[in-house]
């Protein structure tokens, strides 16, 4: 019988859930709501327990994402015990204008042409009367979403809204929607903060809070309580690639139910794990564990909802989680004269590893890199020899 | 609590008479829990409420709860909602004490005529409480029982069903003016900074204690229902069903002895006492991870150890163990097959897997039942009663291990009634076929097919008269016989049994009815 490897979305202990969590999930179905938190904060999961409250009310709702990645790994993680409506806001607003108008959004027109033609707001029409007047409208990664979106949702007539934001993203006016606009737009008194780490075990957050940038405009996430099983991060130095892949291998199938996420600096480095793991033919007791890549513009779906491998780009990995994250080769990031930009992405792709990290690296160590890490007597990261 | 919970009216008339105020998050967190806790029993998330008043005690109002009381509960986060919880005292024995209004603290005799004087505020019992002692609890409107509802609903971990819970308005209606807390504390029970330091910590370690025992026995009942030598080992633990032979195997024949708290260095057998002093040491230590604990732990023990034999074994364990945390060379098999033993073995599986839910869908041929139950109780020390999922926590196991955990875990001075052990489910169905009777085949079959276990019933079809079947055609997903037949569905009996141990367990409420039929057929 083939190994069961399928990963579901688990409900969270009654002790795990911080007070601004357990405070967010109280906020009354109706009204308008925005929850503000840093990266890892439990955002998403916010998300998924309040529109579980709904699909549980059999209310008429809809999760909104901006990342189709997120999208997919929500749908697939859900289970099925109720179900998940969700879609990203493009496609959401985009069928939903069709089926009120039959008619497309109407788009700008560009200048240089182009395929992504932005949405003319001012040309959008409103359905009257109302259909919304019962709708509950869950909005994740709501700083990504235009204003004239928000405004728009509210000239339709939608009045139950629970949004939720970080805040620590990097705005363009008129894509993006700052945490003012937000409120303001949507007339909300008191947004609630989400201050502690959900993601990370104690170790994990230990080392991402290590290379944390420190910008003042975000201030980082409370540490997380202990966990009986946190494992310390783990720096491994190998020489032989393809040794590493069957390791890699060998390790997806000690852990069949888990994510792996190895993330590469570079798409020729990507490419490179990729080849060694097709070429790598390890025993394993479980036979070969599915491994997938996603390169951004490719177009391929991702499957959350199987353990097993993904490779991906460091640029591809913002707002996904693993439950193992592999940083690859930390010794070749392009960003590595800028020690602000360095900082920062080892913060990110350190900070989706929800159980276990493992950082690689081959050759002479650079010497930057090797400035930024923790010392070895800090206990924050065990160094290993392959 | 489902939604179908009866919403009683003036239930307090009937109700004991000890009342709790809290509010339902910290309700949440100790049915979680499985215990009544005092406030550093919450880790750090603890909502301000009466539990804070005397460290180290539970303060419970007699008929009547002080409305500040109630509003203090509830006055940390506007999203809290007051509750009062009822404890029926009937059987619990044991020195107590009384807080007068004053402030002033003087012995109580626990007893079930016991009353308060006039001049005291309420009784003070040390914690924890077993939730056995929980007779029910009582929200002020219906809107915040459903707002715990929900609650519960959004996390893995609490069995509403657990106790039982209605709105009661009378009772937050007739609320005194009493004050709370009262003014101050008695001088002479107040303690120095460093005794009430060094009380805490002691209270604090009995708390860890207490979680591990509750999580260890809970995975014992459940790695029990995967074979027969896990059934005599809960028994012999437990006393559930009576009297049972101590287990053969050497390390789980100390189970008993580390229940009782019995000195880990006095046991003579090796293997045991590694492994006895690697899971008191999860039991005890939560500053660090457990991985490191056990490690550091068996470090230590090596470098004492005599035999070169066993230092030589425990120290390719360690290097096995040490490998599991980072990539990693060897797959599950090869490392069971280089590490045998049941020490060994057991604390491998401590590093390949994380939670008790993922080692229960573990199985490997090459494990014996004492390895599995082995590592069944090391993996319980580890999450603790408080991280176990809802499919693990039937009523009768989770009483029962609430008052474990008070009288083996902590050292209360209080004792409870003792609820009894309930059997693992493998023990109510008999090993071998032949000792199989009507009501095992029945219940069985209600069980097979309730849960839909396909792969552990078959159909027969047997010709109604004496001449024998036709070859069946078939039709689309139908087979066709000719003549008349007899049909029925039959449980395959040793997939049947192997089925009870698998994950998930079977739910709650087909469990508690086949329980109930079996019993009542015995």
């Amino acid at each position: 019988m083939p190994i069961d490897r399928t990963r579901q979305f688990s409900l969270p202990d009654a002790q795990d859930l911080s007070k601004d969590q357990e405070e967010a999930l109280a906020l009354p179905l109706e009204g308008q709501h925005l929850i503000v938190g840093g990266p890892g904060t439990g955002k998403s999961i916010i998300a998924l327990l309040r529109a579980r409250q709904l699909a549980k009310d059999k209310k008429d709702y809809c999760l909104l994402v901006y990342n189709r990645t997120l999208n997919t790994s929500n749908q697939q993680i859900f289970g099925r015990e109720y179900p998940l409506k969700s879609n990203t806001w493009i496609n959401w607003f985009t069928r939903e204008y069709r089926q009120h108008f039959h008619e497309d959004v109407p788009k700008l027109q560009r200048a240089g042409g182009g395929r992504f033609l932005p949405i003319d707001w001012e040309a959008v029409r409103t359905p009257e009367p109302s259909p919304y007047k019962n709708f509950y409208l869950l909005i994740d990664e709501g700083q990504d979403m235009p204003p004239a979106f928000y405004k728009t949702l509210i000239d339709w007539g939608i009045e139950n809204f629970y949004v939720l934001i970080d805040q620590n993203q990097r705005l363009e006016p008129e894509q993006n929607s700052s945490r003012r606009e937000i409120k303001t737009i949507l007339c909300i008194q008191r947004p609630l903060v989400l201050r502690s780490n959900y993601r990370n075990t104690l170790p994990i957050a230990l080392l991402a809070q290590y290379f944390y940038p420190g910008d003042p405009a975000s201030p980082r996430p409370e540490l997380p309580a202990q966990a009986p099983s946190a494992q310390t991060p783990v720096l491994m130095q190998y020489k032989d690639l393809q040794n590493v892949a069957s390791r890699i291998l060998r390790f997806s199938d000690r852990y069949p139910k888990k994510l792996i996420g190895i993330i590469t600096p570079t798409n020729n480095i990507r490419a490179r794990i990729l080849a060694s793991l097709s070429a790598a033919q390890p025993p394993l007791d479980n036979g070969r564990p599915p491994v997938q890549t996603y390169v951004s513009g490719m177009g391929n779906k991702l499957d959350f909802s199987q353990g097993g491998i993904m490779v991906l780009n460091a640029q591809s990995c913002k707002g996904l989680e693993f439950d193992t994250a592999i940083l690859a080769d930390i010794d070749q990031h392009w960003t590595r004269n800028d020690e602000y930009l360095l900082k920062s992405r080892l913060y990110v792709m350190a900070s989706r590893a929800r159980e276990q990290l493992i950082l690689l690296r081959t050759g002479a160590p650079d010497p930057i890199i090797e400035k930024l890490l923790p010392p070895e007597d800090s206990g924050l990261l065990l160094r290993q020899m392959s | 609590m489902s939604a179908a919970t009866p919403r009683k009216k003036g239930a307090s008339k009937t109700a004991p008479a000890w009342y709790l105020a809290s509010n339902h998050l910290n309700l949440l967190h100790m049915l979680a829990a499985g215990l009544v806790m005092e406030p550093a029993g919450f880790g750090n998330k603890y909502y301000a409420d009466c539990l804070d008043a005397v460290p180290g005690q539970v303060p419970l109002f007699h008929k009547t709860v002080p409305a500040a009381a109630l509003a203090y509960a509830a006055s940390e986060r506007a999203h809290l909602h007051p509750c009062i919880l009822a404890f029926d005292l009937t059987g619990a024995s044991g020195a107590a004490h009384a807080l007068a209004f004053s402030g002033k603290q003087h012995k109580k005799k626990l007893t079930a005529r016991m009353r308060l004087g006039k001049n005291d505020a309420c009784l003070l019992l040390p914690a924890p409480l077993p939730l056995t002692a929980l007779a029910h609890v009582y929200f002020r409107s219906p809107e915040d029982l459903h707002a715990f509802e929900l609650a519960a609903g959004n996390v893995a971990n609490v069995d509403t069903q657990a106790v039982p819970a209605s709105v009661d308005e009378t009772l937050f209606a007739g609320a005194s003016a009493a004050p709370w807390p009262p003014a101050q504390q008695d001088a002479a029970s107040r303690q120095g900074d460093l005794l009430a330091a060094q009380e805490a910590a002691r209270r604090g370690a009995g708390n860890t204690r207490a979680q591990a025992l509750g999580g260890a026995l809970a995975m014992l009942y459940f790695g029990a229902a995967c074979n027969q030598t896990g059934v005599d080992a809960f028994r012999w633990a437990t006393g559930a069903g009576g009297e049972a032979p101590a287990p053969p195997d050497p390390i789980l024949a100390q189970l008993r002895h580390w229940l009782h708290g019995g000195d880990i260095a006095a046991i003579e057998h090796i293997p045991a006492r590694l492994y006895w002093g690697a899971l008191h040491a999860v039991a005890t230590g939560h500053e660090k991870s457990t991985i490191d604990t056990v490690l550091h732990y068996l470090e230590a023990q090596q470098a004492q150890l005599a035999d070169e034999q066993y230092q030589r074994r425990l120290a390719r364990l360690l290097d096995d163990m040490r490998d599991c945390f980072g990539l990693g060379s060897a797959t599950v098999t090869e490392l069971l097959e280089r590490n045998k033993g049941a020490f060994s073995r057991a604390m491998l599986l401590f590093c390949l897997r994380e939670r008790c839910q993922e080692l229960l869908e573990f199985s490997s041929p090459l494990l014996s039942d004492a390895e599995y139950l082995l590592a069944c109780l090391l993996f319980g020390a580890r999450d603790g009663w408080m991280r176990l999922p809802r499919a693990m926590r039937p009523p009768a196991l989770a009483a029962y291990i609430s008052w474990c955990m008070v009288a083996h875990g902590c050292s209360n001075e209080l004792a409870f009634p003792q609820p009894p052990a309930p059997l693992p489910l493998r023990a109510l169905f008999p090993q071998e076929a032949s000792r199989w009777e009507t009501h095992h085949t029945k219940a069985a079959l209600e069980l097979a097919q309730g849960c839909g276990w396909n792969d552990c019933l078959q159909t027969v079809v047997a010709p109604a008269s004496g001449a024998p079947l036709d070859e069946p055609r078939k039709e689309g997903d139908v087979f066709v016989f000719a003549g008349s037949a007899r049909v029925h569905t039959q449980v395959v009996h040793q997939a049947f049994l192997q089925r009870l141990g698998a994950w998930p367990p079977p739910n709650a409420a087909l469990e508690t009815a086949l329980r109930a039929s079996l019993e009542a057929a015995a």
